[in-house]
């Protein structure tokens, strides 16, 4: 067995994940179904996120783990081919209901991706992006959000005195802060994390933990990894994922010490992956 | 063994082989590119360049009595001299087979008894008027023919009398005269003189036949109502149309033409600035080349050009330009070339200077005689000057190729006789043979401008819609099917764009005028209609057509808007434009109406630009990366947002290379504006009127310019500056594409 260090956990924090009491529930996902064409992609998902904590999906690739967590801001509708059953509630409202405005539920379900992605703009205007779109365009209240989602994002000190500059001049690690620093700008309720990491090197790499431990106390935040060690230190919860099913879900440190399921355990322990 | 660090045998031998092959390419493309530049420059810089004057030849001539005046051949081998004594003596200018370099070849007395001549009038060409002490006139003209019989050129001088060898009868009193002018036709002949008892007279000598080859003639005498005491110049126009004459500081226009009646049609009077020291005066008089201008030089050194110019209160004489030829000195002497406007000013010390009037060029000034030359001739040709000074003959050689063209005339207004006020005009040629060419090159830049402004309208809004609509909203099985497609249409020959557009196009918009006002309102309405009704559409209906090919319901939707435009157009046509929308827009708009317009081209044009931009632009924004797209929607922003402000900013230097790409290819294009413009060189923005390109007057107007004329270089000038514009377009398009995409360009 791989030697992790899970993270202590607060015993106030330990949930119960499958009774979990309504204020509790930041995203509940039921039945979920998601097809590519022919192919099924997710089966029968069913979980509950909860609120003001880290939840990480794991899982050997193609499992569906980013499929998920493209579902719960709907990114997926770009995909032609998409076809998606079963719903995911956010304040008990299916947020694939017929009434519901894909830009607004994107608004409260930000999302950070693998890549970097800053725009080709100015520092500042990358994380003001997100408030213009909306309207907003009073300077006092574009500075705020910036300074404030930029201290959010530990980015500040390094940026401040460049906010002008092109954000194509940061270095990969502060791109990623800086994306997260967009994203957190428009103050959503569940933060996705579509491996962040995955294209940094370890100190970058370090520093975005720290910052995601940082963001639990803000947003709920729903983590990707491809790195278990990275799930065991950073989250509270762990889903592991397995060819679209969901394995098995749990609190992080009994799925790396006891997991339940034998292909949670051969995953963890490195048979496969 | 040791590691083979050399690659060894044909691998080696194919590498070096495509290096070289690869850099002779490349070098020789350059190479040619600047062969291409440095031919262009060297065909134009001979425009550009200024007269040079250098002597030839000079030798002594031995007659004694003075000489009043000299002429030389075409090919300035054979000089003469009329002499005070009424000898003409011919000299050889050249060494030839029969004559050594400064003989004297022929030698006539051209009067009859011991007379002396008072004055020799030159009388146009070859002619010259002859008077003598007794008052009898007499036109001699120097001949001169080509012999070969020695194997080489021989000139052979003769003397002709073109109204006879008799004295001709000018003044039916026989009165002497003090001042005389003269032109001649082959029907006519008419003298304008001043007498010595103070008569202005015109004679007028009708041809019986015809003066080529017989000299009888009529005479019909005139005397004109003139009351002043004396005249200093007169001068009759070639025409036989006008004549001017000069009495101190003003200049009398007396009207020829009704051979009854000869009428004062105009004073000039030129304003002179005058001096309390030295009051100036007006020194001499010279009719320009063509007739219509006449030259005033002054005794404060200034030559003022005089036309009649349409004013509104009738014709009138106008100073048009003025020279400052000389700080100090009067004009003593003003020489015109025979077919060209250029002119030549001598002063008393012997300045000379040589000037172009419409150019308004300062093409030579210097000295080549100690004190103001006595007799003075421009060659036939106008390359040789001929001065006798101090019994010297000296000759010239004149390298004056292109006065006409200057930069100020390429690119500034020019005001050109016969015109009210000065003006941009290309005009290369005409029937007449004292026609000016006028080289403005601003009308048809103006023309390229237009003609590809016009296009850019029509072309860029409709391929960037395309592009971006391809680009980000296509599914991308339609979209492998559309791009090849309008791509497909750039290899239509651009021929048969400019044909169809100038033979079937241009009708129909002539014909249909309100439809197509009403296509640039029903189209987008139509869209917009069927895209909100489609909007509104239950879902149950939408499921049936698939939603990638819901844009084909745009198809008949737009083909019924097309065609019910044209339909109603007959309709609105007399409802609103009283039946004939062509007549209302020249008659109650008074707007001018060309067929083939601008209107034509930009559509013409626009077609053949449209996939140009759109297969740049589709590609640069379909290039826009997903994961920048995905993290503005993950921001909640709409498609539309995203679009906006985050794939057209990315893709922006690409689409910016589009535009400047189409632009360049509107600019260079040649045949569809030569087809569908009408050509006229005009600079006007009106919709409705046509327009000349540079790419199109060089096509039209290459195969009939002389080789090395004025028009030849300056058609290589038009290729240069439609070079220049392309390059600079390139140039300032690759700097702001490179400046963008260090801006913008994305991961």
């Amino acid at each position: 067995m791989i030697s992790v260090t899970p993270r202590t956990l607060d015993p106030k924090v330990k949930l119960d994940l499958n009774n979990l009491s309504p204020e509790q529930v930041a995203l509940e996902i039921k039945n979920l179904n998601l097809y590519y064409g022919e192919k099924q992609a997710l089966q029968n998902i069913s979980m509950s996120i909860p609120k003001g904590q880290v939840t990480a999906f794991i899982g050997p690739s193609g499992c569906g783990k980013s499929t998920l967590l493209r579902c719960i801001n709907r990114m997926n509708d770009l995909v032609d081919i998409c076809k998606i059953e079963g719903e995911i509630n956010l304040h008990g409202e299916n947020i694939y209901g017929k009434q519901v405005d894909v830009a607004a539920l994107r608004r409260q379900v930000g999302m950070v991706f693998q890549r970097p992605n800053p725009f080709p703009k100015s520092i500042y205007e990358n994380v003001v992006y997100g408030l213009r779109i909306m309207g907003e365009n009073n300077r006092r209240v574009l500075d705020e959000a910036a300074e404030k989602a930029l201290r959010s994002a530990a980015l500040w000190n390094e940026v401040k005195d460049r906010l002008h500059d092109s954000a194509l001049g940061l270095s990969g690690g502060q791109q990623q802060r800086l994306v997260i620093a967009r994203a957190i700008a428009i103050k959503p309720e569940v933060l996705l994390l579509d491996e962040p990491t995955s294209a940094l090197d370890p100190i970058s790499t370090l520093t975005i933990e720290e910052l995601i431990n940082d963001l639990k106390k803000q947003f709920t935040v729903v983590i990707v990894t491809h790195n278990m060690q990275q799930a065991a230190r950073v989250s509270d919860q762990t889903a592991f994922m397995y060819m679209g099913d969901l394995i098995e879900y749990s609190d992080t440190n009994t799925l790396f010490t006891t997991p339940a399921k034998k292909k949670t355990e051969d995953y963890i322990t490195g048979r496969y992956g | 063994m040791a590691i083979a660090l050399k690659s060894t045998g044909p691998r080696q031998l194919k590498n070096t082989l495509a290096q070289w092959l690869i850099t002779v390419g490349g070098i020789s493309v350059l190479f040619t590119l600047v062969l291409i530049f440095l031919y262009l420059l060297y065909v134009i810089k001979p425009i550009f360049e200024s007269a040079t004057i250098e002597p030839v030849s000079q030798f002594e001539i031995s007659t004694a009595a003075p000489t009043l005046s000299t002429g030389v051949d075409e090919l300035k081998e054979v000089a003469f001299q009329i002499t005070q004594q009424g000898d003409i003596n011919f000299y050889q200018l050249v060494k030839s087979a029969a004559h050594d370099k400064g003989t004297l070849v022929l030698n006539e007395k051209l009067l009859s008894d011991n007379r002396t001549l008072t004055k020799v009038v030159h009388a146009g060409r070859e002619n010259k008027l002859l008077i003598d002490s007794e008052g009898s006139v007499q036109l001699v003209a120097a001949k001169f023919f080509s012999n070969f019989d020695s194997g080489t050129r021989e000139i052979i001088p003769s003397v002709a009398y073109p109204l006879g060898e008799n004295s001709i009868p000018v003044d039916e009193n026989g009165e002497n005269f003090t001042q005389l002018a003269f032109s001649m036709n082959d029907e006519k002949a008419v003298f304008v003189a001043f007498t010595q008892d103070q008569r202005l007279i015109k004679t007028s000598l009708i041809a019986e036949d015809d003066f080529t080859y017989d000299s009888a003639f009529e005479a019909v005498y005139q005397e004109i109502d003139f009351p002043v005491d004396h005249v200093n110049d007169i001068l009759v126009t070639p025409d036989m149309g006008l004549a001017f004459v000069r009495s101190d500081d003003q200049i009398f226009v007396f009207d020829l033409t009704d051979e009854d009646d000869v009428e004062l049609k105009a004073t000039i009077i030129p304003s002179l600035e005058q001096t309390s020291t030295k009051p100036h005066h007006i020194t001499s008089m010279a009719l320009l080349s063509g007739s219509s201008s006449i030259l005033l030089g002054s005794s404060a050194g200034k030559v003022s050009q005089w036309f009649e110019v349409a004013t509104d209160n009738g014709r009138q004489f106008k100073n048009v330009r003025t020279f400052d030829v000389s700080e100090t000195e009067a004009i003593t002497q003003i020489h015109t070339e025979q077919f060209r406007k250029s002119f030549y000013t001598l002063t008393p010390s012997g300045n000379m200077g040589v000037f172009y009037t419409t150019s308004e060029a300062d093409l030579w000034r210097g000295q080549l005689t100690t004190s103001e030359p006595a007799v003075f001739a421009i060659s036939p040709r106008a390359d040789g000057l001929v001065i006798i000074d101090n019994k010297q003959l000296k000759i010239f050689s004149v390298e004056n190729e292109h006065p006409e063209v200057t930069w100020s005339a390429l690119w500034e207004e020019v005001w050109y006789e016969g015109y009210p006020e000065p003006e941009y005009i290309w005009q290369s040629t005409s029937g007449s043979d004292d026609f000016e060419g006028k080289f403005s090159l601003v009308p048809i830049s103006f023309g390229t401008m237009k003609a590809a402004m016009y296009a850019m309208l029509f072309a860029v809004p409709i391929a960037l819609s395309a592009a971006i609509y391809t680009a980000y909203f296509m599914t991308p099985g339609m979209r492998r099917k559309v791009k090849p497609t309008i791509e497909l249409m750039e290899a239509l020959p651009t021929v048969i764009l400019g044909f169809l557009a100038g033979l079937w196009l241009a009708p129909i918009i002539e014909n249909y005028l309100p439809a197509i006002a009403m296509l640039l309102i029903m189209l987008p309405l139509s869209v917009f209609v069927t895209a909100f009704a489609w909007h509104k559409l239950p879902k149950e209906m939408k499921n049936t057509i698939p939603e990638t090919w819901a844009p084909i319901i745009l198809v008949p939707v737009l083909l019924i808007a097309g065609g019910s435009a044209f339909l109603l157009s007959p309709f609105f046509e007399t409802l609103f434009f009283g039946g004939d929308v062509r007549q209302f827009i020249t008659n109650d708009l008074d707007i001018d109406f060309d067929q083939r317009n601008s209107l034509v081209v930009g559509l013409a044009m626009g077609f053949a630009v449209i996939p140009t931009i759109f297969s740049m632009a589709e590609d640069a924004i379909f290039s826009v990366p997903k994961h920048l797209t995905s993290g503005s929607l993950a921001l909640g922003a709409t498609q539309w947002q995203t679009l906006a402000k985050v794939v057209l900013l990315t893709a922006s230097p690409g689409i910016f290379s589009a535009v400047m790409m189409g632009l360049g290819r509107a600019v260079g294009e040649t045949m569809i504006v030569l087809m569908a413009t009408g050509n006229t060189p005009i600079l006007d923005w009106s919709i409705f009127q046509g327009m000349r390109t540079l790419a199109a007057n060089i096509a039209v107007e290459m195969p009939e310019s002389e080789v090395g004329s004025s028009h030849y270089r300056i058609l290589f000038l038009a290729a240069f500056v439609l070079f220049v514009f392309t390059f600079i377009f390139n140039t300032f398009a690759e700097l702001i594409r490179q400046r963008l995409r260090e801006k913008y360009s994305s991961l």
